[in-house]
């Protein structure tokens, strides 16, 4: 971006309202996704009882409601993760147009 | 990556203590806040918990109601309710549920006073941060950590004491006994909670919280905001005390910086309304006792609205807090008839899929079926079952009365008959079950059926 002997600035946080930190991102990648998963968990589990899940699938694994609840919620946060990172991904410009 | 050496690292902020009117406000409904979250667990009416989740067994109990999955629709009412009423307080008065009630805020005001009790004052703490990692420093950044990571792990615990009951959950913990589950999320919400309210902080409020983004959309020119008064303030300017600012051809703000030491998201309020302010009111108390010690009127940063600072007049009622007023008590009535209408009890009819129907000795044709029946209420109620539809249609259930015990379900084999000459010939006719307590008549539940008959008769 700047040439080494540039003068190294630092930026007013206000006029960089969104810093690209690797750890910044993390947190846009997983936070949206939390909500989402926390909202998706509520609506699919509210309908639908893990116990007749597990016995219609997979009855052999004898597994409590609380390890289906929980399972179930990471399992959403994990694909909504996924989709944010898939996101930030594609939401940044390709390299070679500003990194030449 | 380029783009990282564009971003300024993110420097700790230290506020200041500040003690004042607004800050003792805040304090209480800390107290008050907290107290709800970590006693209610705790609290039991006549021997059962007062609030539990108990998502184990797909109920959720809140002072003596039972709801079910079937009451999705109460709680999703009672989200609705809570962003109208969210809307409708921004409207007024800005962001007071930032300053005062957001769990974010409020978690983080407790861990900024355990920072102060172990590293000391505002100056101490920027010392002790810029210091060497010696006896001083290590002991005093333990003995915070300590305090931080035991309050962490009793909130996570508290947490789990939500959706199992809480003495239980601490007998089991006491043995080490806890369940995977148990244990995961205790420590899962515990780290959240000494991650967030420790280190991210006011980042959170900047970065992550969607209300924070959109709030300004609530707002207009008789919001209540938090507002440096320029007109009054400026030119800014130091003075000795007892100097006549018109003198000296200055407003009343003094330049002490004392409003922006005493920031937890670091901004300077004199700088106009920002996103980052979530209005906690500490700069209002740091100015005040500024203008205490100089002799000048209070209220130089206070709680105004836009249209107030310009001598307009502020109203409090507009079309926007009308219609947020109107939809919140549409709903609130209209969850509060729900919840007084709810039938305390639910009958599922299960038809028998082996026979459409039978033919008994004595003549007469009959259909089978299974009753799943659910006492949605709190009490063990005994139910009878009557049947209504062409005359002479008869029930029995096995057994006649059936004594269910509160939340539970049973199944009812049930066999409902008629006489072959009332059946109109068409292959079945509907029937209504009626299921009724025999202790309180009120409470009954009607399911209608197929009964079904040969047909061409």
């Amino acid at each position: 971006m700047t040439s080494p002997s540039a003068e190294p600035t630092r930026p007013n946080p206000k006029t960089q309202p969104h810093p690209p930190h690797r750890a910044w991102l993390i947190g846009v990648c997983l936070w949206p996704a939390f909500l989402s998963a926390g909202v998706a968990t509520m609506l699919f589990f509210s309908g639908i009882d893990p116990e007749t899940l597990r016995l219609q699938t997979i009855p052999d694994w004898e597994i409590s409601r609380t390890a289906g609840y929980s399972i179930g919620f990471l399992m959403f946060w994990a694909v909504a993760a996924l989709s944010s990172a898939v996101s930030i991904f594609l939401a940044h410009p390709p390299r070679r147009h500003y990194d030449r | 990556m380029t783009a990282e050496s564009m971003y300024a690292a993110h420097e700790k902020i230290h506020p200041r203590e500040i003690k004042g009117r607004f800050q003792t406000i805040r304090k209480a409904t800390v107290f008050a806040l907290l107290g709800v979250f970590y006693v209610v667990p705790w609290i039991r009416i006549a021997g059962e918990p007062a609030v539990l989740f108990d998502l184990p067994a797909r109920q959720f109990h809140v002072l003596g109601l039972t709801f079910w999955p079937q009451d999705f629709f109460y709680l999703t009412l009672l989200l609705v309710i809570c962003a109208l009423g969210l809307f409708f307080v921004t409207s007024l008065a800005g962001r007071v549920w930032c300053g005062y009630a957001c769990p974010q805020t409020v978690w983080t005001e407790v861990f900024l006073w355990m920072e102060h009790w172990t590293e000391g004052k505002r100056g101490k703490r920027i010392k002790l941060d810029k210091g060497p990692w010696n006896r001083e420093k290590i002991l005093r950044k333990g003995s915070k950590q300590i305090l931080w990571i035991s309050f962490a792990l009793l909130t996570g615990f508290t947490f789990v004491g939500f959706f199992t009951p809480i003495t239980d959950l601490l007998s089991r913990a006491a043995a080490f006994e806890l369940g995977p589950w148990e244990t995961f999320w205790s420590l899962f919400y515990g780290f959240a909670t000494y991650f967030n309210a420790g280190f991210l902080r006011e980042q959170v409020c900047l970065y992550m919280c969607p209300y924070a983004r959109f709030q300004g959309a609530m707002f207009d020119r008789d919001t209540l905001v938090i507002s440096y008064d320029e007109q009054r303030g400026e030119p800014r300017g130091g003075r000795a005390r007892g100097v006549d600012p018109a003198s000296k051809g200055l407003g009343h703000c003094i330049d002490c910086n004392l409003c922006v030491q005493v920031c937890p998201t670091g901004i300077d309020i004199r700088d106009g309304l920002q996103y980052e302010c979530i209005a906690c009111g500490a700069c209002i108390d740091a100015c005040n006792s500024v203008m205490d010690k100089l002799d000048y009127p209070r209220g130089l940063v206070r709680y105004t609205t836009e249209n107030a600072l310009e001598q307009k007049p502020s109203r409090i009622m507009r079309p926007r807090t009308l219609i947020y007023t109107v939809l919140l008590v549409a709903l609130i009535t209209a969850g509060a008839t729900g919840l007084a209408l709810r039938e305390p009890v639910r009958l599922d009819i299960l038809t028998d899929r082996n026979a459409l129907y039978r033919e008994t000795s004595a003549g007469q044709i009959e259909n089978s079926y299974t009753f799943k029946l659910t006492n949605m209420s709190n009490a063990t109620h005994t139910y009878q079952f009557d049947v209504s539809g062409p005359r002479g249609i008869t029930i029995e259930t096995d057994p006649s009365a059936v004594t269910i015990g509160a939340g539970e379900t049973l199944s009812i084999p049930a066999r409902i008959q008629l006489d072959p000459s009332d059946t109109t010939g068409i292959g079945g006719v509907d029937v209504t079950v009626t299921a009724k307590s025999m202790r309180d008549k009120a409470i009954q539940h009607s399911e209608t059926t197929r009964f079904r008959t040969p047909v061409g008769r």
